[in-house]
């Protein structure tokens, strides 16, 4: 199934026909996102802390 | 504009590594062969039934005139009569005639769409004497069919679609030597200068390469369980990527070990520099020496034409960019780390 075909079958079904399709693999697919999102939050959120950490000790430096 | 290229890398290489998941997840595989029934044929007119996994290479009802089933026995072709077809697979009706070449039959499938699927030693005749086929029963080499496949994955057998692994085990060790030879040089670099800049990427580097090596380690013996039939084989390749991720755990033991000694940062950028020699001979060197069970093939633990095609190209190039900007932003996330940790304790 190619990406086109993909976007196809969530447009024409729903959601939920989606996950169903291909013996229910997309759920993988779906849980391996979620997965790299969560990642890639608390990633980007740890560089964020940082960065401050970093401004405030810099802006204590006699 | 420094920080909008940083997170343009950054949100680059997840963006790269959501494509390689759907891609990967949901890209099929090209069908293949897998097993025959029965094993063993008699002299005698059978029926056999042989199964597929991957892409259907048919439709469910459809008149299996297009479809070819030819058995091999040594350099001579076997007759047989396709009789019904379904998405994984076919039967076959076909006439064992007394004398074979060789008891051990191959099957070749050819298909309209799918090509020519091929399964060694399908079937044996244990009562055939050697000789000849037939004239009758015999077949003369048909024309190869042009496979009709989408894009899809290639179909190996003991693999099948565990395939989809490829993109994770090896992007993973790659991002592990890319890093520590990023590590490599901060260590020369320290024992140059005996700055604690350059320690402080060495520990961030080799920290961040050590959780890629685990995760290469992990993701392979399960690969190995299912393709080789064990979580651990005695095998040059793995044992030396085992012992390479024990050396570099010594390294962050002897940091810890030393604590707030003076020498740390020029003792371990000396074990550094060892450790790193000793993983481009454990992984790169040795196991291009001695037999392996590692692709490919004739101790050569790269990757060649035989493993890799286009299909699967397009989706594992974009995995190594995407889990090498994954890692470099880990091992950048701990160099900040330790720089802040460091200006904290020497204020």
């Amino acid at each position: 199934m190619n990406m086109d075909t993909i976007m196809t079958s969530i447009l024409l079904n729903n959601l939920e026909g989606f996950f169903f399709g291909s013996g229910k693999a997309h759920v993988v697919t779906g849980v391996a996102l979620m997965i790299l999102c969560g990642l890639a939050i608390s990633l980007w959120r740890m560089d964020r802390k940082l960065s401050r950490l970093e401004d405030e000790v810099r802006s204590q430096k006699p | 504009m420094k920080g909008t290229l940083n997170w343009i890398w950054k949100g680059g290489g997840i963006l790269l590594l959501a494509y390689v998941i759907l891609w990967g997840f949901s890209t099929p595989l090209q069908p293949g062969l897998v097993s025959c029934s029965p094993s063993q044929l008699g002299l005698d007119e059978e029926t056999i039934t042989l199964t597929a996994v991957g892409q259907p290479f048919a439709r469910d009802g459809e008149v299996p005139e297009d479809f070819n089933l030819v058995l091999r026995s040594g350099k001579q072709l076997l007759r047989t009569e396709v009789t019904a077809v379904s998405p994984h697979t076919l039967e076959a009706r076909v006439n064992v005639p007394p004398t074979l070449p060789t008891r051990g039959l191959d099957a070749f499938l050819l298909t309209p769409t799918a090509g020519t699927l091929f399964l060694g030693n399908a079937c044996f005749v244990e009562d055939a004497a050697k000789g000849d086929i037939p004239a009758a029963m015999a077949l003369s080499k048909p024309d190869d069919p042009t496979p009709a496949l989408g894009f899809s994955f290639p179909f190996q057998p003991n693999i099948m679609e565990s395939i989809r692994n490829l993109l994770w085990h090896v992007p993973m060790w790659f991002a592990m030597f890319f890093i520590m030879g990023l590590g490599f040089v901060a260590s020369l670099a320290q024992l140059r200068t005996d700055s604690a800049g350059w320690d402080h990427r060495a520990e961030a580097a080799v920290h961040t390469g050590l959780i890629f090596g685990l995760l290469g380690l992990a993701t392979g013996s399960l690969w190995a369980r299912w393709t080789w039939g064990a979580w651990w084989v005695s095998d040059p390749q793995l044992n030396g990527a085992l012992v390479t991720v024990l050396l570099y755990s010594g390294y962050l033991i002897l940091r810890a070990a030393m604590g707030d000694d003076d020498r740390v940062g020029r003792l371990a950028a000396v074990y550094n520099v060892f450790a790193f020699v000793m993983l481009v001979i454990l992984l790169m060197v040795l196991p291009r020496y001695t037999e392996s069970l590692h692709p490919g093939k004739d101790g050569n633990p790269g990757f060649n034409s035989y493993d890799l095609d286009n299909s699967l190209r397009a989706v594992f190039y974009p995995a190594v960019i995407g889990w090498g900007a994954l890692c470099y932003w880990m091992y950048t996330l701990r160099l900040r780390m330790n720089r802040l940790a460091y200006r904290l304790l020497t204020q």
